[in-house]
C-alpha cells in the first residue's frame, strides 16, 4: 500500500485520489479548501427564488453589489455570481503577475470547476497521437468518470468528432430555442455539412438526466449558473466527499503549499504549507507526492522547490490555453417569445468545424439564453437604457452565443517562472501563434454563415475574442513523452527529474485540443492512479 | 433627509420609470441607496457628468434624452453607472422583474417592427440629447 499526498481538489485531484483510494492505497489531500454557502430554497425554479427570498437583490447582485456589471468595467465578464465568488478567493500573499495572459486561480473545495458549464468531449485519437499512450488507455478513464459523474448525450452528428463511451446517459430536455436550431439544422444539414463542414448535435455535459448515488437529476429549475440546489450538475467537490467516506482518506483543508523540499536524486521528502490566513506552517513527509493543483500552481510548486534548492531562474516552457471566441446570435423564428425559466441554463447543443487535419477541429458549445441576467448583455446595445432593455425582453428568448474553442500547441515563450523582485510568486507569459488573427477570421466567417443557414441574424461587430486565459484551460509546463529530456514526465506523469513527484493535471498534456479538457483531465488522472500504482 | 438622499430618490424614481415603466418599490429603492454607499467611485463625476445625471433624474423621458446622448458621447459615465445599476435591481427584484422578464409578445414579425420603432424613437432622443447637452458640455468644460 503507497501513501501519497495528493495537493488539490479540483477534477484533476479527487479522480485521482478516488482511484487510489479503490486500489487500497493512503490519500492525504493538502487543499485550499475554500467552501461555499448552501443553496437556498432548493425546490425553487429560478423566477420563484426571486419571490421567495427576502432580499433577492442581494442574493443575485452581492452584498455589496460587485454582481451589477457596469459599462466598461475592463475585465473579462465571466457571469460568475457573487454566491460564488469564494471560488476565486486567493491566499493572503499569492499575487500572481501575468503577461498576454489573464490566469483564474482557485483555492477551493472542487476547484475552478465548481463555476464549470459541465461539457464533458472525449478526445480521439488522431487529438491524443502527442501523448505517450494508447487511446484505449484513456478511453477507459472516461468511462469509469462517466460512471462516477454522469454524463449525458447522444449519438448524433458530433459523435463524428467525439468518440461514443459506455455510462453515457440519456440527454437532458432541449429547450425551445435550441430545439428549433436542432430542428433547422435537420433541414440544412447536407448544405452546411458539404460546404462548411459543419455539424450540430447534443453537447456532452456532466449533468444528471435520472438519479445518481444521492445526486438527482435535473429539474430543470433553471439555477445552473448559481449553483445547482440537488446536485444534479457534476462538481468536484462531490467527489471530494466520497473520498471523505474512505478510512484511509485524510483531508488537510485551509493550506497553501508553497513547496517540497527535496533530498538525494531529486527525490521529494517533505511538503511545506502555511494556512490560507499565512499565520501558520504545517509540513507532511512524503513517500510520493501528486500535484494536481492545477496546471499553474503545480507548476509553481516544483519552480519554488527548486528555487529554494538553489536551482535558480527556471521557467516551464510550453503552456497552452484555448483560444475562446464569443459569437452572439439573433433567432428570428424566436423573436417575441417568452424565454424559458424552467429549462437547464446552459449549452445543450454544439457545433463541429471540421479542420484541414483532425487535430485543427473546431469546438462550439451553443448557449440560448434563458435564466441570465440582461443587464449585462443589453447595456452594449448603442440605444438609451430604457430602449435597450425593451429590446432585451422582444429579444431575450431569441439570443444564443456560440462559445467557440480553438486547439493550442506547446510553444517556446509561453511559460510560468517566478518573479525576480517578489519571491515565490508566479509569472505568466503568453503570445499567440502567429497567424492566429487569420484563422479566427476564417472560422468565424464560417460560424456566421452556419448560423446564418439557421436562421440566426449574427450582428456585425459584436463578436468578442476573449483574452488568452479566460477559457481556463490550461496546460503542457511539464509534459508526458515516452523519451524526453529535463522538466518533461513519462507516460504514467511521473516526473524525469524528481522521481517520486507525480503530475497528474494538465501540466503533463503536450497538445491541448479545442475540446474543453475536463473530462479528459479527469480521466488521465484515473489512467495515471491505475497505471501507476 | 439629506439633500443627496433626495437627489437619489429623484434618481430612482426617473430611472425605474423609464426601465420597468412604474415607480420603485421600497426593497428597490433601498437597494439603490445601499449600492451607492458600497460602490460610491463608480458613480461620480465631472461637473458635466453631474448636469446630465441631474437632467435625467427629473422624468422617465428626460432620463432617456440624457442616457441617449450619455450611450454615445459618455458610454461609460456616471449616468450609464446608475442606469445600469438600475436595471440590475429591477430585473432581480418583485414586482419590478415580472414585468422585465415578460417577453413583448406578438408574432416575429410584428415583433421585427417594434424593434424598429423603439430604435427610431432613441435615435430621436438621441438628437435631442445632442441639442441640449453639446452646448452645456461646451459651457461647463469652460467653467471647469
Ligand atoms: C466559468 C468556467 C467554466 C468552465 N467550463 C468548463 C467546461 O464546460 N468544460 C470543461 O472541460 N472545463 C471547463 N472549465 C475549466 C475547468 O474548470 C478546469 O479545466 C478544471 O477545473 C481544472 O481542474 P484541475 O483539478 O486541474 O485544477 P483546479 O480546478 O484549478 O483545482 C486546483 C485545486 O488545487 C487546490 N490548490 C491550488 N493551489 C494550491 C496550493 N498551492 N496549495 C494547496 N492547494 C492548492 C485548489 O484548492 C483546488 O482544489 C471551466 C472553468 C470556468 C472557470
Ligand atoms: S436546471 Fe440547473 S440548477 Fe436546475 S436542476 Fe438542472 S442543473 Fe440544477
Amino acid at each position: 500500500m503507497d501513501h501519497v499526498v495528493v495537493v488539490g481538489s479540483g477534477a484533476s485531484g479527487v479522480h485521482f485520489a478516488l482511484s487510489l483510494l479503490e486500489r487500497g492505497h493512503r490519500v492525504t489531500m493538502v487543499d485550499g479548501g475554500k467552501r461555499g454557502p448552501v443553496p437556498p430554497h432548493p425546490d425553487a425554479t429560478y423566477t420563484q427564488l426571486k419571490e421567495r427570498l427576502d432580499d433577492p437583490a442581494r442574493y443575485l447582485l452581492g452584498e455589496d453589489f460587485g454582481g451589477v456589471v457596469l459599462p466598461d468595467s475592463g475585465e473579462e465578464y465571466y457571469g460568475v455570481p457573487p454566491e460564488k465568488g469564494f471560488i476565486f478567493e486567493h491566499p493572503d500573499g499569492f499575487a500572481p503577475r501575468s503577461h498576454g495572459f489573464s490566469p483564474l486561480f482557485s483555492f477551493a473545495q472542487g476547484g475552478l470547476a465548481e463555476a464549470w458549464t459541465a461539457g464533458c468531449y472525449p478526445l480521439n485519437a488522431d487529438e491524443i497521437e502527442d501523448f505517450p499512450f494508447a487511446h484505449s488507455a484513456l478511453q477507459r478513464g472516461y468511462e469509469t468518470v462517466a460512471r462516477r459523474i454522469g454524463v449525458t448525450g447522444e449519438d448524433d452528428d458530433l459523435a463524428r468528432f467525439m468518440p461514443l463511451h459506455e455510462g453515457l446517459m440519456a440527454p437532458l430536455r432541449l429547450d425551445a430555442h435550441s430545439e428549433l436550431l436542432l430542428d433547422r439544422y435537420a433541414k440544412k444539414r447536407s448544405w452546411l455539412n458539404a460546404r462548411l463542414r459543419c455539424y450540430l448535435g447534443r453537447t456532452r455535459v456532466a449533468t444528471l438526466s435520472r438519479d445518481l448515488g444521492d445526486r438527482k437529476a435535473c429539474a430543470y429549475l433553471g439555477r445552473c449558473l448559481w449553483g445547482c440546489p440537488i446536485g444534479a450538475l457534476y462538481t468536484p467537490s462531490a467527489t471530494l466527499r466520497e473520498c471523505m467516506g474512505h478510512p484511509n482518506f485524510d483531508y488537510a483543508g485551509g493550506l497553501f503549499a508553497s513547496h517540497f523540499a527535496l533530498g538525494a536524486e531529486g527525490r521529494a521528502t517533505e511538503l511545506v504549507a502555511r494556512s490560507i490566513d499565512g499565520t501558520e506552517e504545517r509540513r507532511f513527509g512524503i513517500d510520493v507526492l501528486a500535484l494536481a493543483a492545477g496546471t499553474l500552481c503545480s507548476s509553481g510548486i516544483v519552480l519554488e522547490s527548486l528555487r529554494r534548492d538553489g536551482a535558480g531562474d527556471v521557467a516551464l516552457e510550453g503552456l497552452m490555453d484555448n483560444r475562446q471566441v464569443l459569437v452572439p446570435f439573433v433567432n428570428q423564428r424566436m423573436l417575441g417569445r417568452a424565454f424559458e425559466d424552467e429549462a437547464y441554463q446552459y449549452h445543450l447543443i454544439g457545433l463541429g468545424i471540421e479542420g484541414e487535419t483532425p487535430r485543427d477541429y473546431v469546438h462550439g458549445q451553443i448557449t440560448t439564453l434563458k435564466t441570465a441576467m440582461m443587464h449585462p448583455v443589453v447595456q452594449s446595445l448603442p440605444f438609451d437604457l430604457g430602449t435597450s432593455a425593451l429590446i432585451g425582453r422582444a429579444t431575450h428568448a431569441a439570443l444564443g452565443v456560440v462559445n467557440v474553442n480553438f486547439n493550442d500547441h506547446r510553444r517556446p515563450g509561453n511559460s510560468v517562472g517566478l518573479s525576480g523582485e517578489d519571491p515565490g510568486n508566479l509569472v505568466v507569459r503568453y503570445a499567440p501563434a502567429s497567424g492566429e488573427g487569420d484563422r479566427l477570421k476564417r472560422t468565424l466567417k464560417t460560424v456566421s454563415r452556419a448560423l446564418r443557414k439557421l436562421g440566426c441574424w449574427v450582428p456585425p461587430g459584436m463578436s468578442h475574442v476573449r483574452p488568452m486565459g479566460a477559457s481556463v484551460h490550461y496546460a503542457g509546463t511539464l509534459p508526458m513523452c515516452e523519451n524526453g529530456g529535463a522538466w518533461t514526465t513519462d507516460p504514467q506523469g511521473r516526473s524525469r527529474d524528481l522521481p517520486n513527484v507525480f503530475l497528474v493535471d494538465g501540466c503533463g498534456f503536450p497538445f491541448l485540443p479545442a475540446k474543453n479538457i475536463t473530462f479528459t483531465l479527469m480521466a488521465n488522472a484515473v489512467r495515471i492512479a491505475d497505471s501507476a500504482f | 433627509m439629506s439633500s443627496q438622499g433626495n437627489q437619489l430618490r429623484r434618481e430612482a424614481h426617473a430611472f425605474a420609470r423609464l426601465l420597468a415603466g412604474a415607480a420603485p418599490a421600497a426593497a428597490v429603492l433601498e437597494a439603490y441607496l445601499a449600492a451607492h454607499r458600497a460602490r460610491p467611485a463608480a458613480f461620480r463625476g465631472t461637473s458635466f457628468q453631474r448636469v446630465l445625471v441631474s437632467s435625467a433624474s427629473r422624468s422617465a423621458f428626460r432620463a432617456r434624452v440624457a442616457d441617449a446622448y450619455a450611450r454615445m458621447f459618455d458610454p461609460a459615465g456616471p449616468l450609464r453607472c446608475k442606469l445600469v445599476l438600475m436595471l440590475a435591481i429591477l430585473e432581480t427584484t418583485p414586482p419590478a422583474h415580472r414585468r422585465l422578464d415578460a417577453p413583448i409578445g406578438g408574432s416575429p414579425a410584428a415583433a421585427l417592427l417594434r424593434l424598429v420603432l423603439y430604435g427610431l424613437r432613441s435615435v430621436g432622443s438621441l438628437i435631442l440629447g445632442v441639442i441640449l447637452f453639446t452646448p452645456r458640455r461646451w459651457f461647463t468644460r469652460e467653467a471647469d
